[in-house]
């Protein structure tokens, strides 16, 4: 034993575990420096009375009140202040991702969504149309308060379902 | 007879110009809370973009939000002023947010170095602990 290096722990396993140790400490830095939010984007659904995807209506009369639900997310670094304008269209005149329906706003509603937040809200919408009209696009805009801008500007998000307008009364 | 038609006439001229300025009056001052509504909101959105948690203040803005929809009479100054005292204390939250940030990744960089000078130590020292009792043959 005399002048020889007691070496008890073994030095690949040693060597490993330093590897380990920085390999972690280096993703915890990482994960530490790296921004919260680095795609930031917001979203829109559109969702039946019962605030779940799916089972629209798909007859409605004119002047009818029809209720459905709205669903928000946030995923930017700061509070969004966005309107959902809802128009009623067909298909030459739905919106694009650059453009707006060509269509007048028939109601906004507006919500402030915090950051990483969603917002599920209920809301009634009127089927303004004439008789004569068929089938309808009911139409749903997502527009945000642009903070550089200072106005309202179109995401091009929107959603859209397909309606057929029943002469008489649903019951 | 005349006399009081004419007397009636003003009174309802009266009452329906006091009528229009008043509801003018009004629709001039929710438009004025709406853009001073909006002014607050672009600056809690700052303030959240350099990195100071707003959560509290966009509470306050939805309630005030609400009411402005709902036709409600609101207060805006009490989130005017709370922004305010935010804006004076950012230099302070964006310092203490950063040493926190600091601390913890010189806590994490400390642990490699760490575990390389203590590992051997503490692994010797528990070896030579559970180790004391032996008896050497010769």
């Amino acid at each position: 034993m005399g002048g020889q290096n007691l070496n008890l722990l073994d030095e690949e396993v040693f060597a490993v575990i330093i590897a380990i140790s920085v390999v972690g400490s280096a993703v915890a830095i990482a994960q530490i420096l790296r921004p919260e939010i680095v795609e930031p984007f917001q979203a829109m659904g559109l969702l039946s009375e019962d605030l779940v995807i799916g089972d629209y209506p798909r007859i409605v009369y004119p002047r009818q009140n029809l209720s459905l639900g709205i669903f928000i997310y946030n995923h930017r670094p700061y509070p969004i202040l966005v309107q959902v304008r809802y128009k009623i269209g067909n298909s030459t005149t739905l919106p694009t991702n650059t453009t707006p329906s060509p269509e007048p706003t028939i109601k906004i509603f507006e919500f402030l969504v915090d950051v990483k937040k969603n917002i599920t809200q209920r809301v009634t919408v009127p089927i303004a149309v004439n008789k004569s009209a068929n089938r309808v696009a009911l139409i749903f805009e997502l527009w945000i308060y642009s903070i550089e801008e200072r106005e309202w500007v179109y995401t091009g998000i929107w959603n859209h379902i397909y309606v057929d307008v029943s002469k008489a009364p649903v019951l | 007879m005349k006399h009081l038609h004419i007397k009636v006439i003003y009174v309802l001229l009266s009452i329906l110009l006091v009528t229009c300025f008043t509801m003018g009056v009004i629709v001039v001052y929710a438009d004025d809370l709406y853009s001073e509504f909006l002014d607050l909101y672009v600056e809690v959105a700052r303030l959240a973009q350099q990195g100071i948690d707003v959560s509290n203040l966009v509470e306050k803005l939805k309630e005030a939000h609400e009411a402005l929809t709902n036709g409600r009479s609101i207060n805006l100054s009490i989130i005017r002023a709370e922004i305010d005292n935010t804006r004076h204390e950012i230099s302070r939250i964006v310092l203490y947010k950063n040493l926190v940030k600091g601390s913890a990744i010189l806590g994490l960089i400390s642990i490699p170095i760490l575990v390389y000078i203590l590992l051997p130590r503490v692994y010797l020292y528990i070896w030579y602990k559970s180790r004391r009792k032996w008896v050497v043959k010769t």
